[in-house]
């Protein structure tokens, strides 16, 4: 697929580096993300995946490099939908409360209802999260990503202790993201799930990227690319 | 306002649904404050030099039981990130630090006037024309210490020795608001009427309004990464 003018630039990515502990999780990043990219980020394990995420969405700030908005070309925190290793969830509070609080927060107003339907969440909805099995818990922090209204969501491992009706559910609910005009990247080891969905591939390695593809892309597609990039 | 009343919500709601803060402060009070009076009983002082030490040791036990209840505050905005996710939708760290405030300021009050309810019953002292301005001294101690603790202990969960870090950080930063206290309480059981206008009511209302901005202007800098 190749970028026509009818796709705007969501956010630009400029030589973002970072550092842990002296050691490199990100050597110069570059790339930018459209306003209907349907990203797979692929790499091994440390190939820093998950700071570039969390560098994305604000969680962490880069020790190099800039992340431009293009709303408003200045560098924001905390403009994109976020679900990753943490839950992000109140324990004490269940399913229902900590949702309605962030849509309160959040200043939206959509039916918590239909929110805990769409994640097959009602009988659990009650349920401190505490209580609440690792599976549920994935759901409720996916529900909770997804419905803050933000042009990018980001998905760092989203299947993980997902069963096949949560999985399905999920794939559900990133098919409807094409229909809100919403971007979404989403940095996965299970490739047979985000074939068919994703419309570019970025495989990054040592914190470099190795390639950035777009089109549709097949379950063998996404593993060659893999093998070729990142092994 | 829909925002902070959110907030505020989640945060009585998780007080109410653990507990854990208002039964720290209230049993901490209750202990301190039988201990006491052992001790008391145990110099055979007579009843005026109990009720001139009052003031010292409600400070204490108000200090001690506050510090270690204070610990506890964070401790569900840390596990599992929720602080994080609510800043990133759209919460600001003013009104995070504001519920927060309005949260511990509440629990420190019931945990103090329960303090101070345990002395008159276990000293069997009698300071029913003082318990008024008293109460009020002593909320304008709790404002301030709980301004600036709400700023401070965020700060110490990044550290493995945050329990004894706490204190060291606390303790200097709140001994004037703690000794002006001190010194108007001593006033008021010696018999002098509470004066608005006296110094020491300055202090403690400027270092109230003091550590309130600083901990609202600061706060963002301490819960953002």
């Amino acid at each position: 697929m190749s970028v026509t003018p009818n796709h705007k630039s969501l956010l630009t990515l400029s030589a973002i580096s970072h550092k842990f502990d002296g050691q490199e999780a990100l050597r110069g990043i570059d790339f930018e993300i459209l306003n209907d990219d349907r990203i797979l980020l692929v790499g091994p394990n440390g190939s820093g995946k998950s700071t570039l995420l969390k560098a994305i969405s604000g969680i962490i700030t880069p020790s190099k490099g800039r992340i431009f908005w293009s709303d408003n070309f200045i560098s924001a925190k905390y403009q994109a939908a976020y679900f990753g290793e943490d839950s992000q969830l109140y324990r004490p509070l269940s399913i229902e409360e900590n949702l309605q609080l962030f849509l309160d927060v959040s200043g939206q107003s959509e039916d918590l209802g239909n929110i805990l339907k769409t994640w097959d969440l009602q009988s659990y909805s009650k349920t401190a999260v505490q209580n609440l099995s690792r599976g549920t818990l994935v759901r409720a922090s996916l529900a909770r990503a997804f419905l803050l209204n933000r042009p990018l969501l980001i998905l760092d491992e989203p299947t993980n202790a997902l069963d096949t009706s949560g999985r399905e559910t999920l794939a559900r609910n990133l098919d409807s993201l094409r229909t809100q005009n919403r971007s979404s990247i989403i940095a996965t080891h299970d490739l047979g799930f985000a074939a068919g969905f994703v419309n570019r591939v970025i495989a990054i390695k040592s914190g470099l990227i190795k390639r950035d593809l777009r089109g549709s892309f097949e379950r063998e597609q996404l593993i060659k690319i893999y093998e070729e990039s990142c092994l | 306002m829909k925002i902070l009343l959110a907030l505020l919500r989640k945060d009585l709601l998780i007080e109410f649904r653990t507990k854990e803060t208002i039964f720290v402060t209230i049993g901490m009070a209750i202990l301190m404050s039988a201990i006491a009076s052992v001790g008391v009983s145990a110099a055979l002082l007579p009843p005026a030099a109990v009720k001139s030490v009052l003031p010292v040791l409600l400070t204490l036990s108000f200090l001690l039981s506050s510090t270690i209840s204070m610990t506890r505050t964070y401790e569900y905005e840390y596990q599992d990130r929720p602080l994080q996710g609510l800043l990133m939708s759209g919460a600001t760290p003013q009104l995070v630090f504001v519920s927060k405030f309005l949260t511990n300021f509440l629990t420190m009050s019931v945990g103090t006037l329960t303090t101070l309810l345990g002395f008159v019953f276990f000293l069997n002292l009698s300071i029913a024309q003082i318990f008024l301005p008293m109460t009020f001294i002593f909320g304008l101690m709790i404002l301030g210490f709980v301004a600036i603790a709400t700023l401070i202990v965020p700060i110490t969960f990044s550290s493995r020795l945050r329990g004894v870090i706490l204190p060291l950080l606390l303790l200097p930063l709140t001994f004037p608001i703690l000794f002006g206290g001190i010194e108007i309480c001593s006033s008021l059981i010696a018999g002098i009427p509470l004066d608005l206008s006296s110094p020491w009511i300055s202090l403690l209302v400027g270092f109230d309004v003091l550590y309130m901005a600083i901990g609202m202007n600061l706060f963002d800098k301490v819960v953002i990464e």
